[in-house]
């Protein structure tokens, strides 16, 4: 195992646009999941946001932006996370 | 190791069956495999079941007490073993099942699988599924299980020039042998456009690119090879196993085109066998989406690397073409309870080698294979059966 330092900044190597989704991901749909190859070289997967889905190809560059996840119920904790959208 | 021979086999039908619970259909697949052996209670060791998430379909756990319960063995005080290992316990649990006998620790054992799904809502029963994935690193961000897949299809559609008219002609064909089986779920044929057509699951798969949730159980009784002489005329010899894992998360996999697991798997289950893909009439592989029977013939080496989906199409893969895949009509059509999931595939292929597969049955079948997922390919199993005769 190593530790990276990520700079947030990537590129999209696959992505989906998901219709069917879990109760919790149900006001967003349909929203765009991607595999993002990090400039450092690690891959994570992450929602693109900011970009229609038609709009999104193989080999976007992309950088990591501070969001809301989702929340345990109604009064329950919130996660917060990062998503992407394209570079500026 | 001593050598280990299925002796019987049977299943329940495979749907969304309202009116049956967990224990009916644990108990049919089990007297079914049990009578078809002709055992009698007295001489089963073991109880091995492959079930991936009773505590979340149906609320209750340890279900290999159950099973063996229900099934009228509760008064042989028999050890019982549940084993999970997402959509492969199934077939983890024929592993473990034969590894008991080989080991001289047990003689005869039944391996069961079973799942009942329709419990619980769909949206809730495909959470379930998502939970073989990375919970942390995947489904938190919202990726779905088919979500998951259909990453892998857009990568193999972008390296390989596979269409979704390729992935639909696994949709077809697998309907298309369901309907000779009348334990499956869909027994009806499908067209390539009503596959194409279907709603949006995930981009690129589409409803009929997707396995359907399901209901169902089967069952497997191994005996030590010297042994099943004595019950049947035909056992079916388990000549090689090969088990894999991979990285929990698809992002963190070496390719996102080949499950290594499945090659690692495969070459295992080869080098036991002292065999090769070309020595295997009919698999049954796990097609939970049409994707992942292209990665499997790939992977599997049946057919080249990037070339799963033009073959598929041009019929090398259906009944009676250069391998017979799936002729159970696979997880697609015939359905997939997912814990049932590897022990019905090892039950088609006993059928298969026995020529008992009625119409959708491979002429000159010797040797058979099953190849089975969990996750999304974070482990891999592989089994190969030959003719004892």
């Amino acid at each position: 195992m190593n530790r990276f330092q990520l700079g947030g900044k990537g590129t999209v190597v696959t992505y989906t646009i998901i219709h069917d989704a879990p109760a919790q991901f149900e006001l967003q749909k349909p929203y765009v999941m991607g595999i993002i190859e990090m400039d450092e070289g690690v891959r994570l997967t992450s929602q693109l946001i900011d970009v229609k889905p038609e709009d999104v190809k193989i080999g976007m560059k992309v950088q990591a932006t501070f969001r809301k996840l989702g929340q345990e119920g109604e009064a329950g904790v919130i996660h917060y996370g990062y998503k992407f959208r394209p570079q500026v | 190791m001593r050598d280990v021979a299925v002796i019987g086999v049977g299943e329940t039908e495979f749907g969304e069956l309202w009116d049956r619970s967990f224990r009916d259909l644990g108990i049919e697949a089990g007297l079914k495999a049990i009578q078809d052996a002709k055992l009698r209670s007295e001489d089963i060791d073991a109880v091995y079941i492959g079930n991936m998430s009773a505590g979340k379909f149906i609320d209750q756990e340890h279900v290999s007490a159950l099973v063996a319960d229900y099934s009228g063995l509760a008064d042989m005080h028999l050890p019982t073993v549940r084993v999970e290992g997402g959509g492969a316990c199934g077939a983890i649990a024929l592993l473990q099942a034969r590894l008991a006998i080989a080991s001289g620790m047990h003689d005869i054992v039944v391996v069961g699988g079973a799942e009942k799904m329709t419990d619980v809502g769909d949206v809730q029963a495909a959470e379930i599924l998502s939970s073989t994935a990375d919970q942390e690193w995947e489904s938190v961000f919202g990726a779905t299980f088919a979500g998951l897949y259909a990453m892998i299809a857009r990568r193999h559609m972008h390296e390989f020039g596979t269409t979704r008219e390729h992935m639909a002609a696994v949709a077809v064909k697998n309907h298309k042998n369901g309907a000779l089986n009348p334990e499956a779920q869909f027994q009806k044929e499908i067209t390539l456009e009503a596959v194409l057509n279907a709603p949006w699951v995930a981009e690129p798969l589409g409803l009929f690119d997707c396995a359907p949730l399901s209901d169902g159980a089967a069952a497997v009784v191994l005996c030590e090879a010297q042994k099943a002489r004595k019950f049947t005329d035909l056992p079916i010899r388990i000549a090689g196993s090969g088990q894999a894992s991979d990285f929990l998360a698809l992002h963190d996999r070496r390719d996102l085109t080949t499950l290594d697991a499945t090659v690692i798997a495969g070459k295992r289950a080869f080098h036991e066998a002292k065999l090769g893909p070309k020595d295997v009439q009919v698999a049954e592989v796990h097609d939970n989406f049409t994707i992942s029977e292209i990665l499997a013939i790939e992977d599997l080496r049946f057919i080249d690397k990037g070339k799963g989906g033009p073959a598929t199409q041009e019929g090398l893969t259906a009944l009676n073409g250069k391998i017979s895949v799936n002729t159970s009509g696979g997880l697609k059509a015939r359905g997939q309870p997912v814990g049932a999931t590897g022990v019905a595939q090892a039950v088609e292929i006993v059928r298969q080698l026995r020529g008992e597969a009625g119409k959708r049955q491979v002429v000159g079948a010797r040797r058979g294979l099953t190849h089975t997922l969990g996750g999304t390919g974070a482990t891999a199993v592989v089994h190969i059966f030959e003719r004892g005769d």
